[in-house]
């Protein structure tokens, strides 16, 4: 029998992390993660394994970066104000093509914003910082998803030589839920032949890896690499969840933990004889783009509901074509319009009904 | 057998911060694990420790929980009348109200919950800590719901306090327990 135990979002990322048999943490305390920060101070010394708490988080995402350069299975986490900073160091993860996972526990900005939960940081994750790379993004919406997704994000990691984005929230990552903790199997994985892991393993020659892809070496081949990679990621690594979509007049689109305030706002319209169905995308990117095409070409409407002004909206709107009616239930519909209110099920109900 | 249907419950809580608000959501859930398939815990509160407004809410289900985050709870304790002021209105009609009446000096908005209220914080005082008003209130509230057998919360909250070597509370905590589960 599998063990079950009542943990909190943040810890079953570390539990997860565990069980992924990664081996170097590095990170700095912010809330709304900082139990996870603090599983993994406590249980990886016990496990022989590194944890490190850096100076701030700037130096924390550069350390995950030289680790990962040596091949280990290296991860940092932070939430949004200080994901802001980890930026430049990701831009150069990427450059690098170096397989990591980096969890934003998402809280309320801009700026140093709020200590409470929020989905602001979309855009920022799925677009990243400057140099036009691309990563994969997971977002679980519950804490025995949590658990294994940091799993999958070190297998997709490694699969394809690429930091994977674990993209959580200030609900999930501080609620407890009861969670199955057992191990996920992969596939077998490529062996990491370009790892810095000394000269004599490259017959004593001068083997390094560089963060200027178009200074040293072919910015060419970096380019058509990378294409590559993106586009094999896109045809292949789409993850999403639906409920209910095929006689649906509305769609409903959400995800993290406002993805479960939506779940039970679809069961509540469908108890109300609306039908309604739910979209739940699980890789944000590669975003389900083509489920919502198609669902768009059926002349279904779409209900979008994120906590923050609308940044997934976009991305259903590229998906959509302009074939559908699209709606938000953002921010502004939260119960209280202060840092600690938050949406409920009630109040997508509400819109649903005003929108179908 | 397959003839039970599949149960789901939730209880809200709410008062400030140092009344035990999460503590005791905590511990039904920790004690759901033992009774139910799946439990959530979902707490929410300000950024300071004490003073702040604290609200939990638990869900014991045999199935997957739908969503931790209640719109309109089944029951609902209430610590304070700040709370209240608060969480009055979220009630389904026909909810269960157990509040704390040393700390609420007013009426019921509302006249169609099963409201129940007792003078926990002094209970708790006449017992020698005002900190423990928070089981006196949970106590009622296990007599009145039947969700969970008060043995099972009895033996959780004394794993917890062997775990956080706090063995010396254990009386203290039952006594209180039983106070507000006799009361009612």
């Amino acid at each position: 029998m599998v063990e079950k135990v009542l943990i909190s979002g943040n810890e079953a990322i570390g539990y997860g992390a565990i069980y992924a048999d990664c081996t170097h943490y590095f990170g700095y305390p912010i809330t709304p993660q900082n139990e996870l920060i603090e599983f993994m101070a406590r249980e990886f010394p016990k496990l022989g394994r590194t944890f490190v708490q850096a100076e701030s988080e700037f130096a924390s995402i550069n350390m995950v970066c030289g680790a990962a350069a040596t091949g280990v299975r290296a991860m940092t986490s932070t939430a949004s104000t200080a994901f802001s900073l980890m930026q430049e160091g990701i831009s150069g993860i990427a450059s690098m093509e170096l397989p990591c996972v980096i969890v934003d526990v998402q809280r309320g900005g801009p700026g140093a914003g709020s200590t409470q939960h929020s989905q602001m940081d979309y855009l920022l994750a799925t677009r990243g910082a400057h140099g036009g790379y691309k990563n994969i993004v997971l977002a679980p919406f519950s804490v025995q998803e949590a658990y294994e997704l940091v799993q999958v994000a070190f297998y997709l990691a490694d699969k394809y030589r690429i930091h994977v984005i674990l993209l959580s929230d200030g609900i999930l990552g501080q609620m407890y839920e009861s969670v199955e903790l057992k191990k996920l199997e992969f596939p077998p994985l490529p062996e990491k032949d370009w790892a810095v892991t000394g000269s004599a393993a490259h017959g004593y020659n001068r083997f390094f890896i560089h963060n200027s892809p178009g200074i040293i070496g072919s910015y060419y081949d970096y380019m058509k690499r990378s294409d590559e990679k993106y586009k094999k990621i896109a045809e292949e690594e789409v993850r999403y969840e639906t409920y209910e979509i095929e006689d649906a007049d509305i769609v409903l689109i959400s995800y993290g933990s406002t993805a479960r305030v939506t779940l039970e706002a679809m069961y509540l319209a469908r108890d109300q004889g609306i039908k309604a169905g739910f979209l739940r995308p699980i890789t944000l990117w590669p975003f389900p783009r083509k489920i919502i095409n198609t669902m768009a070409g059926s002349k279904k409407k779409f209900l979008v509901v994120e906590d923050c002004m609308g940044q997934m909206i976009e991305d259903v709107e590229l998906a959509v074509e302009g074939k559908a009616k699209i709606g938000l239930v953002g921010s502004m519909d939260r119960n209280l319009p202060t840092g600690s209110g938050m949406i409920l099920s009630k109040k997508v109900l509400e819109k649903i009904k005003d929108f179908v | 057998m397959g003839e039970e249907k599949a149960r789901t419950c939730n209880v809200a809580i709410a008062g400030y911060g140092g009344q035990g608000v999460l503590t005791i959501g905590l511990l039904i859930a920790r004690a759901g694990l033992k009774e139910f398939n799946h439990v959530s815990w979902f707490p929410t509160y300000e950024t300071w420790q004490r003073g702040g407004r604290v609200f939990c809410g638990v869900v014991l289900s045999d199935n997957q929980v739908i969503s931790p985050i209640i719109s309109e709870p089944e029951s609902l304790i209430i610590l304070d009348e700040a709370a209240l002021d608060i969480y009055e209105d979220s009630l389904i009609s026909g909810g269960l109200l157990v509040y704390n009446s040393s700390m609420v000096n007013r009426e019921l908005k509302r006249d169609d919950l099963k409201a129940v209220s007792l003078p926990a914080t002094e209970l708790a005082k006449e017992m020698g800590a005002v900190q423990v008003s928070n089981l006196v209130l949970l106590g009622s509230y296990l007599k009145i719901t039947d969700v969970l057998p008060i043995d099972t919360i009895e033996s959780t909250l004394e794993d917890t306090l062997i775990k956080e070597k706090k063995e010396k509370l254990i009386p203290l905590n039952k006594e209180a327990l039983r106070c507000g589960f006799e009361k009612m």
